[in-house]
Protein backbone atom coordinates (compact mmCIF):
# COMPACT_ATOMS: atom_id res chain seq x y z
CA UNK A 1 0.00 0.00 0.00
CA UNK A 2 2.74 2.40 1.03
CA UNK A 3 4.84 1.51 -2.04
CA UNK A 4 1.79 2.23 -4.22
CA UNK A 5 1.41 5.61 -2.50
CA UNK A 6 5.11 6.42 -2.93
CA UNK A 7 5.01 5.39 -6.57
CA UNK A 8 2.10 7.68 -7.36
CA UNK A 9 2.81 10.41 -4.77
CA UNK A 10 3.08 13.12 -7.41
CA UNK A 11 -0.32 12.30 -8.85
CA UNK A 12 -1.81 12.12 -5.34
CA UNK A 13 -0.31 15.49 -4.47
CA UNK A 14 -1.68 17.12 -7.62
CA UNK A 15 -5.10 15.53 -7.09
CA UNK A 16 -5.25 16.72 -3.47
CA UNK A 17 -4.25 20.29 -4.39
CA UNK A 18 -6.78 20.39 -7.23
CA UNK A 19 -9.49 18.94 -5.03
CA UNK A 20 -8.78 21.51 -2.29
CA UNK A 21 -8.92 24.40 -4.76
CA UNK A 22 -12.10 23.12 -6.40
CA UNK A 23 -13.76 22.62 -3.01
CA UNK A 24 -12.78 26.11 -1.86
CA UNK A 25 -14.06 27.52 -5.15
CA UNK A 26 -17.33 25.60 -5.03
CA UNK A 27 -18.00 26.48 -1.39
CA UNK A 28 -16.99 30.13 -1.69
CA UNK A 29 -18.55 30.92 -5.08
CA UNK A 30 -21.22 33.15 -3.54
CA UNK A 31 -18.93 34.63 -0.91
CA UNK A 32 -16.31 37.31 -0.93
CA UNK A 33 -12.92 36.57 0.56
CA UNK A 34 -12.49 37.64 4.17
CA UNK A 35 -8.99 38.85 4.97
CA UNK A 36 -7.07 36.40 7.18
CA UNK A 37 -3.72 36.99 8.91
CA UNK A 38 -1.69 36.01 5.85
CA UNK A 39 -3.78 38.24 3.54
CA UNK A 40 -3.32 41.19 5.90
CA UNK A 41 0.42 40.56 6.03
CA UNK A 42 0.71 40.51 2.21
CA UNK A 43 -1.48 43.63 1.89
CA UNK A 44 0.61 45.47 4.47
CA UNK A 45 3.82 44.48 2.66
CA UNK A 46 2.51 45.70 -0.69
CA UNK A 47 0.93 48.89 0.65
CA UNK A 48 4.02 51.16 1.08
CA UNK A 49 5.60 50.58 -2.38
CA UNK A 50 2.21 50.77 -4.09
CA UNK A 51 1.37 53.99 -2.26
CA UNK A 52 4.71 55.63 -3.02
CA UNK A 53 4.76 54.72 -6.72
CA UNK A 54 1.09 55.65 -7.20
CA UNK A 55 1.75 58.99 -5.51
CA UNK A 56 4.77 59.68 -7.73
CA UNK A 57 2.86 58.92 -10.93
CA UNK A 58 -0.13 61.02 -9.79
CA UNK A 59 2.12 63.98 -8.96
CA UNK A 60 3.92 63.71 -12.31
CA UNK A 61 0.56 63.53 -14.12
CA UNK A 62 -0.73 66.57 -12.27
CA UNK A 63 2.40 68.55 -13.05
CA UNK A 64 2.13 67.69 -16.72
CA UNK A 65 -1.60 68.45 -16.87
CA UNK A 66 -1.24 71.71 -14.92
CA UNK A 67 1.35 72.97 -17.35
CA UNK A 68 -0.91 72.38 -20.33
CA UNK A 69 -3.97 73.79 -18.57
CA UNK A 70 -2.18 77.12 -18.24
CA UNK A 71 -2.67 77.66 -21.98
CA UNK A 72 -6.44 78.02 -21.68
CA UNK A 73 -6.46 79.33 -18.14
CA UNK A 74 -7.86 82.81 -18.82
CA UNK A 75 -10.88 81.61 -20.73
CA UNK A 76 -11.55 78.82 -18.26
CA UNK A 77 -11.26 81.26 -15.36
CA UNK A 78 -13.96 83.46 -16.84
CA UNK A 79 -16.25 80.48 -17.41
CA UNK A 80 -15.72 79.25 -13.87
CA UNK A 81 -16.50 82.67 -12.39
CA UNK A 82 -19.83 82.70 -14.26
CA UNK A 83 -20.52 79.20 -13.04
CA UNK A 84 -19.76 80.18 -9.42
CA UNK A 85 -22.30 83.00 -9.61
CA UNK A 86 -24.97 80.58 -10.85
CA UNK A 87 -24.07 77.99 -8.21
CA UNK A 88 -24.17 80.58 -5.42
CA UNK A 89 -27.72 81.46 -6.37
CA UNK A 90 -28.67 77.76 -6.58
CA UNK A 91 -27.02 77.14 -3.22
CA UNK A 92 -29.07 79.91 -1.56
CA UNK A 93 -32.30 78.47 -2.94
CA UNK A 94 -31.33 74.94 -1.85
CA UNK A 95 -30.48 76.14 1.67
CA UNK A 96 -33.89 77.72 1.88
CA UNK A 97 -35.52 74.47 0.72
CA UNK A 98 -33.43 72.41 3.15
CA UNK A 99 -34.58 74.58 6.05
CA UNK A 100 -38.17 74.21 4.92
CA UNK A 101 -37.71 70.46 4.55
CA UNK A 102 -36.28 70.29 8.07
CA UNK A 103 -39.26 72.18 9.52
CA UNK A 104 -41.80 70.04 7.67
CA UNK A 105 -40.10 66.78 8.68
CA UNK A 106 -40.23 67.96 12.28
CA UNK A 107 -43.89 68.87 11.96
CA UNK A 108 -44.72 65.43 10.55
CA UNK A 109 -42.45 63.73 13.14
CA UNK A 110 -40.50 61.88 10.42
CA UNK A 111 -37.45 59.95 11.54
CA UNK A 112 -34.13 61.69 11.16
CA UNK A 113 -32.33 60.96 7.91
CA UNK A 114 -29.08 59.10 8.11
CA UNK A 115 -26.09 61.43 8.28
CA UNK A 116 -22.76 60.54 6.66
CA UNK A 117 -19.23 61.74 6.85
CA UNK A 118 -16.77 61.02 4.09
CA UNK A 119 -13.19 59.80 4.36
CA UNK A 120 -10.96 60.71 1.40
CA UNK A 121 -8.72 57.90 0.15
CA UNK A 122 -6.29 57.28 -2.67
CA UNK A 123 -6.30 54.30 -5.02
CA UNK A 124 -3.12 52.29 -4.58
CA UNK A 125 -4.04 49.18 -6.52
CA UNK A 126 -6.42 47.69 -9.04
CA UNK A 127 -7.70 44.17 -9.55
CA UNK A 128 -4.89 42.03 -11.01
CA UNK A 129 -7.34 40.39 -13.43
CA UNK A 130 -9.41 41.78 -16.27
CA UNK A 131 -12.47 39.84 -15.13
CA UNK A 132 -13.22 41.42 -11.78
CA UNK A 133 -13.46 45.13 -11.11
CA UNK A 134 -12.07 45.98 -7.70
CA UNK A 135 -9.72 48.65 -6.41
CA UNK A 136 -7.50 48.88 -3.35
CA UNK A 137 -7.42 52.09 -1.30
CA UNK A 138 -4.94 53.36 1.29
CA UNK A 139 -7.47 53.67 4.15
CA UNK A 140 -8.81 50.84 6.30
CA UNK A 141 -10.23 49.79 9.63
CA UNK A 142 -8.02 52.21 11.56
CA UNK A 143 -9.64 55.11 9.66
CA UNK A 144 -13.15 53.90 10.49
CA UNK A 145 -13.95 52.15 7.22
CA UNK A 146 -16.15 49.09 7.46
CA UNK A 147 -17.31 46.34 5.13
CA UNK A 148 -20.35 47.52 3.16
CA UNK A 149 -19.52 51.24 3.30
CA UNK A 150 -20.44 53.14 0.14
CA UNK A 151 -17.63 54.62 -1.96
CA UNK A 152 -18.28 57.83 -3.91
CA UNK A 153 -16.73 60.61 -5.93
CA UNK A 154 -18.27 64.02 -6.62
CA UNK A 155 -19.46 62.51 -9.95
CA UNK A 156 -21.36 59.60 -8.38
CA UNK A 157 -21.24 56.15 -6.80
CA UNK A 158 -18.04 54.14 -7.29
CA UNK A 159 -18.94 50.96 -5.41
CA UNK A 160 -18.88 49.43 -1.96
CA UNK A 161 -16.24 48.13 0.43
CA UNK A 162 -16.05 44.31 0.35
CA UNK A 163 -13.10 43.66 2.66
CA UNK A 164 -11.07 45.73 5.08
CA UNK A 165 -7.72 45.26 6.76
CA UNK A 166 -5.88 47.66 9.07
CA UNK A 167 -4.69 50.19 6.50
CA UNK A 168 -6.27 49.06 3.23
CA UNK A 169 -9.74 48.34 1.90
CA UNK A 170 -10.92 46.51 -1.21
CA UNK A 171 -13.78 48.08 -3.14
CA UNK A 172 -16.12 46.30 -5.53
CA UNK A 173 -16.92 48.71 -8.37
CA UNK A 174 -20.49 49.04 -9.65
CA UNK A 175 -19.34 47.73 -13.07
CA UNK A 176 -18.26 44.35 -11.61
CA UNK A 177 -20.51 41.42 -12.54
CA UNK A 178 -20.92 40.57 -8.86
CA UNK A 179 -22.12 44.05 -7.95
CA UNK A 180 -25.77 45.01 -7.40
CA UNK A 181 -27.17 48.28 -6.08
CA UNK A 182 -30.70 49.19 -5.12
CA UNK A 183 -31.53 52.25 -7.21
CA UNK A 184 -34.31 54.41 -8.60
CA UNK A 185 -34.98 56.70 -11.52
CA UNK A 186 -34.62 60.31 -10.37
CA UNK A 187 -37.47 61.59 -12.56
CA UNK A 188 -40.14 58.94 -11.91
CA UNK A 189 -38.89 57.19 -8.71
CA UNK A 190 -39.21 53.82 -10.50
CA UNK A 191 -37.20 51.20 -8.61
CA UNK A 192 -34.75 48.62 -9.87
CA UNK A 193 -31.35 47.03 -9.34
CA UNK A 194 -28.19 48.33 -10.95
CA UNK A 195 -25.96 45.39 -11.89
CA UNK A 196 -22.43 45.38 -13.29
CA UNK A 197 -21.90 44.47 -16.91
CA UNK A 198 -18.08 44.18 -16.86
CA UNK A 199 -17.34 46.61 -19.69
CA UNK A 200 -17.83 50.06 -18.17
CA UNK A 201 -21.57 49.58 -18.49
CA UNK A 202 -24.31 48.58 -16.05
CA UNK A 203 -27.76 47.09 -16.38
CA UNK A 204 -30.79 48.55 -14.62
CA UNK A 205 -32.72 45.36 -14.00
CA UNK A 206 -36.15 44.38 -12.69
CA UNK A 207 -37.90 47.52 -13.91
CA UNK A 208 -41.46 46.77 -15.03
CA UNK A 209 -42.44 47.46 -18.64
CA UNK A 210 -45.21 49.69 -17.40
CA UNK A 211 -42.67 52.16 -15.94
CA UNK A 212 -41.91 55.24 -18.01
CA UNK A 213 -38.14 55.22 -18.58
CA UNK A 214 -36.48 57.43 -21.18
CA UNK A 215 -32.98 57.64 -22.60
CA UNK A 216 -31.03 60.21 -20.59
CA UNK A 217 -32.89 59.51 -17.34
CA UNK A 218 -30.67 59.75 -14.28
CA UNK A 219 -30.41 56.67 -12.01
CA UNK A 220 -29.62 57.41 -8.35
CA UNK A 221 -28.97 55.30 -5.26
CA UNK A 222 -32.15 54.59 -3.30
CA UNK A 223 -30.70 55.09 0.19
CA UNK A 224 -32.32 51.89 1.44
CA UNK A 225 -28.93 50.52 2.41
CA UNK A 226 -27.92 52.41 5.54
CA UNK A 227 -24.23 52.47 4.64
CA UNK A 228 -24.79 54.08 1.24
CA UNK A 229 -26.29 57.58 0.98
CA UNK A 230 -29.40 57.98 -1.14
CA UNK A 231 -29.76 60.31 -4.14
CA UNK A 232 -26.19 59.90 -5.39
CA UNK A 233 -25.87 59.44 -9.15
CA UNK A 234 -25.16 55.95 -10.48
CA UNK A 235 -25.47 56.64 -14.18
CA UNK A 236 -27.57 57.68 -17.15
CA UNK A 237 -29.87 55.51 -19.27
CA UNK A 238 -28.30 54.99 -22.71
CA UNK A 239 -30.33 52.13 -24.15
CA UNK A 240 -33.76 50.58 -23.55
CA UNK A 241 -35.04 47.30 -25.00
CA UNK A 242 -38.65 46.29 -24.47
CA UNK A 243 -38.98 42.67 -25.56
CA UNK A 244 -42.30 40.95 -26.15
CA UNK A 245 -41.42 38.33 -23.53
CA UNK A 246 -41.23 38.87 -19.78
CA UNK A 247 -42.32 41.58 -17.38
CA UNK A 248 -39.19 43.69 -17.29
CA UNK A 249 -37.41 46.17 -19.54
CA UNK A 250 -33.75 45.74 -20.46
CA UNK A 251 -32.09 49.03 -19.59
CA UNK A 252 -28.42 49.78 -20.12
CA UNK A 253 -26.82 52.62 -18.18
CA UNK A 254 -23.54 54.45 -18.51
CA UNK A 255 -21.94 54.95 -15.08
CA UNK A 256 -21.61 58.53 -13.87
CA UNK A 257 -18.02 57.87 -12.83
CA UNK A 258 -15.23 57.45 -15.37
CA UNK A 259 -13.42 54.49 -13.84
CA UNK A 260 -10.37 54.79 -16.09
CA UNK A 261 -9.54 58.21 -14.62
CA UNK A 262 -10.24 57.36 -11.00
CA UNK A 263 -7.42 58.36 -8.61
CA UNK A 264 -9.14 59.39 -5.38
CA UNK A 265 -12.43 58.36 -3.78
CA UNK A 266 -14.57 59.25 -0.76
CA UNK A 267 -15.73 56.51 1.58
CA UNK A 268 -19.11 57.28 3.16
CA UNK A 269 -19.24 56.32 6.81
CA UNK A 270 -22.38 56.70 8.83
CA UNK A 271 -21.70 59.40 11.44
CA UNK A 272 -23.88 57.62 14.01
CA UNK A 273 -21.52 54.63 14.08
CA UNK B 1 15.10 25.90 -2.22
CA UNK B 2 16.90 28.81 -3.89
CA UNK B 3 15.02 28.16 -7.09
CA UNK B 4 11.69 28.40 -5.26
CA UNK B 5 12.76 31.58 -3.54
CA UNK B 6 13.74 32.99 -6.90
CA UNK B 7 10.31 32.15 -8.32
CA UNK B 8 8.55 33.65 -5.30
CA UNK B 9 10.56 36.87 -5.57
CA UNK B 10 9.68 37.08 -9.27
CA UNK B 11 6.03 36.43 -8.40
CA UNK B 12 6.05 39.33 -5.93
CA UNK B 13 7.51 41.69 -8.53
CA UNK B 14 5.05 40.57 -11.23
CA UNK B 15 2.11 40.82 -8.84
CA UNK B 16 3.21 44.32 -7.84
CA UNK B 17 3.22 45.32 -11.53
CA UNK B 18 -0.11 43.63 -12.14
CA UNK B 19 -1.81 45.33 -9.19
CA UNK B 20 -0.30 48.75 -9.79
CA UNK B 21 -2.97 51.34 -10.70
CA UNK B 22 -0.86 52.84 -13.48
CA UNK B 23 0.00 49.64 -15.35
CA UNK B 24 -0.12 50.16 -19.13
CA UNK B 25 -3.28 48.55 -20.62
CA UNK B 26 -4.74 48.52 -17.09
CA UNK B 27 -6.59 51.80 -17.25
CA UNK B 28 -8.83 50.51 -20.01
CA UNK B 29 -9.86 47.65 -17.75
CA UNK B 30 -7.68 45.03 -19.47
CA UNK B 31 -4.77 43.76 -17.39
CA UNK B 32 -2.19 41.31 -18.72
CA UNK B 33 -1.97 38.14 -16.61
CA UNK B 34 1.74 38.30 -15.78
CA UNK B 35 1.41 35.59 -13.13
CA UNK B 36 0.10 33.23 -15.78
CA UNK B 37 3.38 33.64 -17.68
CA UNK B 38 5.21 32.61 -14.50
CA UNK B 39 2.87 29.62 -14.10
CA UNK B 40 3.78 28.47 -17.63
CA UNK B 41 7.49 28.91 -16.91
CA UNK B 42 7.13 27.08 -13.58
CA UNK B 43 5.36 24.23 -15.37
CA UNK B 44 8.34 23.75 -17.67
CA UNK B 45 11.21 24.36 -15.24
CA UNK B 46 10.06 23.07 -11.83
CA UNK B 47 9.45 19.57 -10.51
CA UNK B 48 5.84 18.37 -10.15
CA UNK B 49 5.68 18.73 -6.37
CA UNK B 50 7.33 22.12 -5.96
CA UNK B 51 5.76 23.49 -9.16
CA UNK B 52 2.24 22.56 -8.10
CA UNK B 53 2.78 24.03 -4.63
CA UNK B 54 4.13 27.19 -6.21
CA UNK B 55 1.14 27.50 -8.57
CA UNK B 56 -1.12 27.12 -5.53
CA UNK B 57 0.73 30.00 -3.82
CA UNK B 58 0.66 32.15 -6.99
CA UNK B 59 -3.10 31.66 -7.33
CA UNK B 60 -3.58 32.50 -3.67
CA UNK B 61 -1.51 35.69 -3.98
CA UNK B 62 -3.59 36.88 -6.94
CA UNK B 63 -6.80 36.18 -5.04
CA UNK B 64 -5.72 38.41 -2.13
CA UNK B 65 -5.90 41.42 -4.46
CA UNK B 66 -8.68 40.24 -6.73
CA UNK B 67 -12.43 40.37 -6.37
CA UNK B 68 -12.71 36.75 -7.48
CA UNK B 69 -14.24 33.95 -5.45
CA UNK B 70 -11.73 32.11 -3.24
CA UNK B 71 -10.11 29.19 -5.06
CA UNK B 72 -10.81 30.53 -8.56
CA UNK B 73 -7.27 31.47 -9.59
CA UNK B 74 -5.72 28.53 -7.74
CA UNK B 75 -7.88 26.18 -9.80
CA UNK B 76 -7.07 27.92 -13.10
CA UNK B 77 -3.31 27.97 -12.42
CA UNK B 78 -3.22 24.37 -11.19
CA UNK B 79 -5.13 23.14 -14.26
CA UNK B 80 -2.69 24.99 -16.53
CA UNK B 81 0.25 23.49 -14.61
CA UNK B 82 -1.12 19.94 -14.86
CA UNK B 83 -1.71 20.39 -18.60
CA UNK B 84 1.87 21.61 -19.09
CA UNK B 85 3.24 18.57 -17.24
CA UNK B 86 1.19 16.39 -19.57
CA UNK B 87 2.55 18.19 -22.66
CA UNK B 88 6.11 17.79 -21.34
CA UNK B 89 5.80 14.03 -21.86
CA UNK B 90 5.58 14.55 -25.60
CA UNK B 91 7.28 17.89 -26.36
CA UNK B 92 10.24 19.93 -25.16
CA UNK B 93 10.00 23.66 -24.61
CA UNK B 94 13.60 24.81 -24.74
CA UNK B 95 13.29 28.06 -26.69
CA UNK B 96 11.40 31.33 -26.26
CA UNK B 97 9.31 30.60 -29.36
CA UNK B 98 8.25 27.21 -28.03
CA UNK B 99 7.44 28.75 -24.65
CA UNK B 100 5.29 31.38 -26.37
CA UNK B 101 3.42 28.65 -28.27
CA UNK B 102 2.91 26.82 -24.98
CA UNK B 103 1.53 30.03 -23.46
CA UNK B 104 -1.01 30.26 -26.27
CA UNK B 105 -2.05 26.64 -25.73
CA UNK B 106 -2.42 27.34 -22.01
CA UNK B 107 -4.61 30.31 -22.85
CA UNK B 108 -6.83 27.87 -24.71
CA UNK B 109 -7.13 25.82 -21.50
CA UNK B 110 -7.78 28.97 -19.50
CA UNK B 111 -10.45 29.99 -22.03
CA UNK B 112 -12.40 26.77 -21.54
CA UNK B 113 -12.15 26.97 -17.75
CA UNK B 114 -13.23 30.63 -17.64
CA UNK B 115 -16.01 29.99 -20.13
CA UNK B 116 -17.39 27.28 -17.90
CA UNK B 117 -17.08 29.40 -14.73
CA UNK B 118 -18.29 32.74 -16.06
CA UNK B 119 -20.80 31.75 -18.67
CA UNK B 120 -22.60 29.28 -16.44
CA UNK B 121 -21.98 30.71 -12.97
CA UNK B 122 -22.14 34.46 -13.47
CA UNK B 123 -24.20 34.40 -16.72
CA UNK B 124 -21.62 36.64 -18.39
CA UNK B 125 -22.57 38.04 -21.77
CA UNK B 126 -20.65 35.90 -24.30
CA UNK B 127 -19.70 38.86 -26.50
CA UNK B 128 -18.19 40.71 -23.51
CA UNK B 129 -16.48 37.53 -22.28
CA UNK B 130 -14.87 36.87 -25.66
CA UNK B 131 -13.70 40.47 -26.03
CA UNK B 132 -12.12 40.64 -22.54
CA UNK B 133 -10.48 37.24 -22.98
CA UNK B 134 -8.85 38.02 -26.30
CA UNK B 135 -7.67 41.46 -25.19
CA UNK B 136 -6.20 39.99 -21.99
CA UNK B 137 -4.55 37.16 -23.92
CA UNK B 138 -3.14 39.62 -26.46
CA UNK B 139 -1.72 41.94 -23.76
CA UNK B 140 -0.19 38.97 -21.93
CA UNK B 141 1.24 37.47 -25.11
CA UNK B 142 2.85 40.78 -26.11
CA UNK B 143 4.60 41.03 -22.73
CA UNK B 144 5.46 37.32 -22.40
CA UNK B 145 8.74 37.29 -24.39
CA UNK B 146 10.15 39.97 -22.12
CA UNK B 147 9.11 38.10 -18.93
CA UNK B 148 10.42 34.77 -20.28
CA UNK B 149 13.66 36.46 -21.30
CA UNK B 150 14.16 37.98 -17.82
CA UNK B 151 13.33 34.63 -16.16
CA UNK B 152 15.82 32.85 -18.40
CA UNK B 153 18.58 35.37 -17.66
CA UNK B 154 18.13 35.06 -13.90
CA UNK B 155 17.88 31.27 -14.12
CA UNK B 156 21.05 31.01 -16.20
CA UNK B 157 22.88 33.38 -13.89
CA UNK B 158 21.75 31.32 -10.92
CA UNK B 159 23.02 28.12 -12.56
CA UNK B 160 26.43 29.70 -12.98
CA UNK B 161 26.49 31.11 -9.44
CA UNK B 162 24.92 28.62 -7.05
CA UNK B 163 25.36 30.92 -4.01
CA UNK B 164 23.51 33.72 -5.73
CA UNK B 165 21.00 34.25 -2.92
CA UNK B 166 23.11 33.61 0.12
CA UNK B 167 26.75 33.71 1.07
CA UNK B 168 28.07 35.87 -1.71
CA UNK B 169 30.45 33.16 -2.93
CA UNK B 170 30.20 33.41 -6.69
CA UNK B 171 31.25 30.17 -8.34
CA UNK B 172 31.72 30.87 -12.05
Amino acid sequence: MSSFFIKYRKIFFLAVLLLVSLTVYAVGIEKKRENNVFDRLVLNLFRPPLKITALCVTKANRLWNDYFYLVNLKQENRQLKDRIKKLQLESQLLKEQAEENKRLRKLLSFTKKHAYKTIPAEIIGRDPSSWFKTILINKGKTDGIMTGSGVLTPAGVVGRVISVSGNTAKILLIIDVNSSFDALVKRTRARGIVEGFAENRCRFSYVLKTEDIRIGDMIVSSGLHKKIPGGVELGKVVNIIKDQKGFFQQIEIKPAVDFSKLNEVLVAVSSRE
Amino acid sequence: MLKKLFYLATAVVLLFLQVHPFLPFGRTGIRPDLMFILVVYTGVCCSVLSGAALCFVLGYLVEIFSGSSPGFYITVYLCAFISIRFFLKYFSFDSLTKLSVLLLVCFGIKFSLLLFSFYFTYSYDFYVFRKIFFLEAFATFILSPFVFWVLRIIENYKKETPYFFGSGKHVV
